[in-house]
């Protein structure tokens, strides 16, 4: 073997070797793993100590992810949601894996605090695309009851994803995004949350962050708004009723917003431009397509109002008012942010509906 | 050190004393044959090996007509060959060792009482395989001609194709035991100069004992011994070294194998096929694209399926991995044991495929790729995605022929690598690859070209095929000669004028 080629040898088997020790790599075979379908969290205020609860896949079972039969649940708890789950790695029979792991449950009380989400920006397990979901009362409860006709992550996953439809559905909110959310100026992340009925597992509105901690619940109309101006890409079937007994079915909807400079008085406006193509499932009036439209936009008009005087009010911008002013004036930003903006800015909504066929 | 040649000995005009001579430098026990020709105004011996040279020949076309010389004058070989023999292709030799090495190679030898110099001529008539389909190079359009081991005739079927003067064979020798004969072939005004003058230099430094098969030479005359890929390209199709041949390249024939050796080589060479110029240009894009593609898979395939089971597991889609979950539970080996175990069988099987007589071959080929397969999965030893992978491997790995041993073993390096680091190995691994692929050299032309460096036009014959029309300029990392090939890059003649 020539010098040259020993040369080579060395350096390469010296970049493998710095490479392994680096520790930059992470195996665990396919065989020695269990695979883990949601991470709860919950927080109890008497011992201050928070529970992290894992749904592991029952293996032979695991093809039939709907039965509450085909999970198992594993506990730990500690001070820190970091240190409950690396306790729960060495209560594991074999290796946990959290690569396919969809949802990250949070209860009522752990939704309040900062830690969880120190953990989920900071975990080399949580996956950015999984969906952090606001449960009601304890999460672990949720993830264990049995009374449900499905498992309660089979549920949770179709209600966030749309069973079949392989596309995040309008609550469904993915850590990447509450993250990038929390990060953003001039925006206050929402996430959703679910209880439990009779029927299963349901959608019970919206919770907005601020300052990292849940601080309030936005049901009726100021839902709607939000999800109306944020989740527009994702309204696909979503419905509103307009009056008159005329229900409006979403097949696509695009909101982009037009800020204006500020004027002589020093006044920013913004349009919120509502582009949207739409079904009339139920019109049993028979109301010609003109006058639906109009109760349409009427109605969107009513939603954004709603949503802003709430946002106004509770002085929390979901609607991303700030982030567009960041965006498109960034110059003026530092000099607005520190102004009530929220109220001082002028919003709008300008909307453009095309009616498809009506159901009859 | 190879074995060296005793020193010549020159023949005396006693023909006794040539006969001692030549049956001494052949041995005791040679199936030499030596008859013995009595005729008016002389003696000679005629010299040939027993069932290489044709016995008929010899009776009817250089006994008869000496026995039948009227002339009884003084003996001179030359004038005997050009007014007596019926011989066309003739020489002289006046040493043993000239002598005996044609004769070796089936030529007949006559030496003649009061001449120190004998006559050579070329009258084989040995059996030798007629010209036939290669069977390396099947094609469903084109020539179904593939070179034998018979040089001469080699030869003549690239003469046949390529009629012009400027078409060049040179005779050249190797192997102080074999004394292979060897052609190099080029055609004067496009091979470099240098080129053909370093193919001879490097053939002529060859010091071994015997050349059996062109790859040898392969080997003994590359720039990169230990590299994976060759460096110099083999094939069984004229109508192939031909196209080679009119780039700019030499050609190296060995007699006694069909398998003709062409040098400079490109890596995209080996992504090359005749039957993509005989086609259109849509269907020979495709299929070349296709064999990227296959060779791709050929090197990643199971390293990727370890790196993903191993390291990656986000990346398997998630009704897949619970399948894959599932069935992995019933193995007892991880995902980089069962590949590197099934790859193992598979190159076993393979090669015992390859080895055994035809019938049995490809029994044992669907034994070892159905049965085993199927059977290890059953018993529990691999799991079903691994089998899926490593069969899937084995047939891409045969799109591309000519890198087939390249990506063997780049297979199981690859496989080694995902296996310890995962992508990061496989990054890692690539791109020493890629540095390796840039720095090799054929003959003194990067071997990369034309992606390294990159050479635009010459990218419409790499990737994709673009139509023949649009190849009119020459290789110029190839060739001296003039740039087109064609009078200038028009749309086909026949068009409306």
């Amino acid at each position: 073997m020539s010098g040259r080629v020993r040369r080579l040898a060395s350096v390469g088997l010296l970049m493998l070797g710095l490479l392994g020790l680096g520790g930059c790599v992470d195996s665990g075979d396919m065989k020695d793993i269990e695979l883990v379908s949601a991470l709860a969290a919950d927080y109890s205020a008497d011992t201050g100590e928070i529970t992290a609860t894992v749904q592991l896949l029952q293996r032979d079972k695991a093809l039939e992810p709907q039965y509450a039969e085909s999970y198992y649940m594993l506990q730990a708890s500690e001070t820190e949601l970091a240190g409950a789950v690396s306790e729960l790695y060495k209560n594991g029979a074999r290796e946990l894996n959290f690569s396919h792991t969809t949802l990250l449950l949070l209860g009522q009380d752990a939704a309040h605090l900062e830690s969880w989400l120190d953990y989920a920006e900071r975990s080399p397990e949580l996956r950015p695309t999984l969906y952090p979901v606001i449960a009601e009362g304890k999460a672990a409860d949720m993830l264990a009851a049995e009374e449900l006709p499905q498992a309660a992550v089979y549920m949770l996953d179709s209600i966030l994803e749309p069973l079949g439809s392989g596309d995040p559905g309008y609550a469904a909110v993915s850590l990447q995004e509450f993250v990038t959310a929390v990060h953003q100026p001039g925006q206050a992340p929402v996430l959703p949350q679910v209880k439990m009925t009779e029927d299963g597992v349901t959608l019970d509105g919206f919770v907005v962050y601020e300052d990292g901690r849940a601080a309030t619940r936005l049901t009726g109309d100021a839902a709607l708004g939000w999800l109306l101006l944020e989740r527009s890409s994702y309204l696909r079937g979503l419905s509103f009723s307009l009056g008159q007994d005329v229900v409006l079915s979403l097949k696509r909807a695009e909101v982009f917003a037009v800020v204006r400079r500020p004027d002589e008085a020093g006044d920013v406006e913004i349009c919120f431009r509502l582009r949207c193509r739409a079904d009339i499932p139920e019109n049993p009036q028979d109301l010609a397509d003109g006058a639906v439209q109009e109760l349409a936009v009427q109605r969107f008009q009513q939603v954004f109002a709603a949503a802003l005087a709430d946002s106004r009010q509770t002085g929390m911008d979901y609607l991303g008012i700030g982030r567009e002013i960041y965006r498109k004036l960034p110059v003026e930003w530092p000099k607005l942010m520190q102004t009530d903006y929220l109220n001082n800015v002028k919003c709008r909504l300008e909307a453009d509906i095309e009616l498809g066929a009506a159901v009859k | 050190m190879a074995l060296q040649k005793p020193e010549r000995i020159f023949f005396g005009t006693s023909l006794e004393k040539n006969i001692a001579i030549v049956q001494k430098y052949v041995g005791q026990y040679a199936d030499m044959v030596v008859r013995r020709v009595d005729f008016p105004g002389g003696q000679a011996a005629v010299i040939y090996f027993d069932g290489m040279t044709d016995k008929n020949s010899v009776s009817e076309f250089i006994v008869k007509p000496l026995l039948l010389r009227e002339d009884s004058g003084d003996i001179v070989p030359e004038d005997l060959a050009r007014s007596c023999l019926h011989i066309s292709d003739w020489k002289t030799a006046d040493n043993d060792r000239d002598f005996m090495d044609s004769i070796f190679s089936g030529d007949c030898g006559i030496l003649f009482g009061g001449s120190p110099c004998g006559i050579i001529t070329d009258i084989k008539g040995f059996d030798q395989r007629s010209i036939g389909e290669p069977q390396t190079e099947i094609v469903v359009r084109g020539s179904r001609e593939g070179f034998v081991e018979n040089l001469k005739s080699n030869m003549s079927m690239l003469r046949r194709r390529i009629k012009t003067p400027g078409l060049c064979f040179e005779m050249l020798k190797s192997g102080t035991e074999t004394n292979t004969n060897l052609c190099l072939a080029y055609i004067r005004g496009l091979a470099d100069p240098d080129l053909v003058d370093e193919a001879k230099r490097r053939i002529s430094a060859i010091e071994i004992d015997g050349i059996l098969e062109s790859g040898y030479i392969e080997q003994l005359v590359e720039e990169e011994p230990f590299s994976p890929f060759p460096t110099i390209a083999n094939s069984e199709k004229p109508d192939k070294v031909a196209a080679k041949l009119l780039e700019g390249r030499v050609a190296i024939m060995v007699d006694g194998t069909p398998f003709v050796l062409t040098a400079p080589m490109l890596f995209v060479e080996s992504f090359q096929s005749a039957e993509d110029y005989y086609s259109r240009p849509y269907m020979a894009s495709m299929v070349r694209l296709l064999r990227f593609f296959a060779f791709g898979i050929a090197v990643y395939g199971p390293a990727l399926y370890i790196a993903v089971t191993s390291y990656h597991l986000e990346l398997i889609p998630s009704a897949l991995m619970l399948n894959m979950w599932q069935s992995a539970a019933s193995t007892p080996l991880s995902s980089g044991w069962s590949v590197f175990f099934y790859s193992l069988i598979y190159e076993v099987v393979r090669e015992a495929g390859i080895r055994l007589p035809r019938p049995v071959g490809a029994a044992i080929s669907i034994v070892g790729g159905l049965v085993i397969g199927s059977m290890a999965v059953e018993a529990g030893l691999i799991s079903a995605p691994v089998v899926i992978i490593v069969a899937f491997t084995a047939i891409a790995m045969f799109v591309v022929d000519a890198l087939t041993d390249a990506a063997t073993v780049l297979r199981f390096i690859f496989i080694f690598l995902a296996w310890w680091l995962g992508f990061w190995g496989l990054l890692l691994g690539s791109l020493l690859l890629l540095l390796h692929l840039v720095s090799l050299q054929s003959f003194g032309v990067p071997y990369f070209a034309p992606f390294a460096p990159l050479i635009g036009y010459q990218l419409r014959d790499s990737l994709l095929r673009f139509p023949l029309w649009r190849l009119g300029r020459r290789p110029e990392n190839l060739t001296i000669g003039s740039t087109w090939r064609q009078n200038e890059q028009k749309p086909p003649a026949g068009g409306r004028q």
